[in-house]
């Protein structure tokens, strides 16, 4: 009897061997990373007194990792039009314009207008952006409306400008 | 005492040890067996990461705010405590004060104000949520000038998906 038992217990070893080694397989995996980027904005800047337009740099994208060529960053760019004070009810309007480096043509950058960061074949994103129309956008400048000057009671005006980004496919355009 | 030619010899004794030995052997095999079996689970890794490097020289840039964005964020299903936590970048000179709200603009956290090179503590949600993707979150960047004044700067928000398991 107990060398019966031997047996299976043999047997089993063996059988439990066999459908070990069959079952051996090559598990591949691919990890692809989520898209991450840092957005670059202008931050504090001080515009002359009745200065008529003053450039406060542009927006650009550093660091980003995990793109592919079929996606790209959207940026809207939204603003309220005025310089405020909290002591008065006095306020200097002013818009948004942008261009390219090294160009002096002027596109108009209405608030809730967007500038996308267009990527390359291997996922690379452009460093600066362009308007939906591929337009350069690379410095924005702030257009004062110069009449406001005469109105405007002194104090210390100052306005925000929002930036909101997302990762969108690719507009193909 | 001499043996007859057909006595038998007494049945050897297998030593206990040896049971014990090809017990174990059974055992093992079939752990093998089992792990082997089991589905692979897909780990999506976080692509949190803070773009910092300790080991360069950060140059501050005064002229730049550096909004850290992201796709796709991962939490943890059905608890408020997560373990995900956000930078404000060492090359910023202003506070960050970070909010995440969902697409219809509920206010899952909102951060204390944080410095530059610094990271906020771990996110602790206003309210669990549960297993699913929630497209168009936002992720809200409210900037602030780092004197007594703490003026507010301009800010940035970054739509994101969370992805809740």
């Amino acid at each position: 009897m107990k060398r019966i038992i031997v047996w299976l217990l043999i047997g089993a070893l063996f059988f439990s061997l066999s459908v070990s080694a069959s079952a051996t397989s090559t598990t591949l995996t691919i990890d692809v990373p989520e898209p991450s980027y840092t957005l670059n904005v202008p931050a504090t800047q001080s515009i002359a007194y009745r200065a008529s337009e003053a450039s406060i740099g542009g927006v650009t994208i550093s660091n980003m990792s995990g793109f592919s060529s079929a996606q790209e960053v959207w940026v809207k760019i939204n603003y309220s039009g005025e310089f405020t004070t909290p002591q008065y009810a006095t306020a200097i309007r002013y818009s948004l314009k942008c261009k390219g480096n090294g160009s002096d043509t002027r596109y108009d950058l209405s608030s809730g207008s967007s500038i996308k960061f267009t990527s390359d074949s291997d996922g690379t994103l452009n460093t600066y952006p362009t308007l939906a129309d591929g337009s350069p956008a690379d410095e924005f400048i702030v257009v004062i409306d110069t009449s406001c000057w005469e109105t405007a009671l002194g104090g210390k005006y100052t306005t925000t400008i929002t930036y909101d980004a997302g990762v969108y496919a690719n507009s193909g355009t | 005492m001499k043996k007859g030619r057909y006595q038998k010899e007494p049945p050897k004794r297998i030593p206990m040890i040896m049971w014990i030995f090809v017990a174990v052997i059974i055992v093992l095999l079939i752990g093998v067996l089992l792990s082997r079996n089991q589905g692979d689970t897909t780990s999506l890794k976080s692509s949190f990461t803070s773009g910092m490097d300790s080991d360069t020289a950060i140059e501050k840039n005064p002229d730049s705010i550096a909004i850290p964005g992201y796709e796709m964020i991962q939490l943890v299903a059905d608890t408020k405590k997560q373990t995900l936590s956000f930078p404000n970048p060492p090359q910023n000179m202003c506070y960050f004060q970070i909010s995440l709200l969902l697409e219809d603009g509920t206010m899952l956290w909102e951060s204390d104000l944080i410095e530059p090179g610094k990271t906020s503590k771990p996110i602790v949600l206003t309210k669990p949520l549960g297993r699913g993707t929630y497209p168009n979150s936002i992720l809200r960047y409210s900037c602030f000038s780092m004197d007594d004044e703490r003026s507010p700067l301009n800010g940035a928000e970054t739509k994101l998906t969370l992805l809740v398991k």
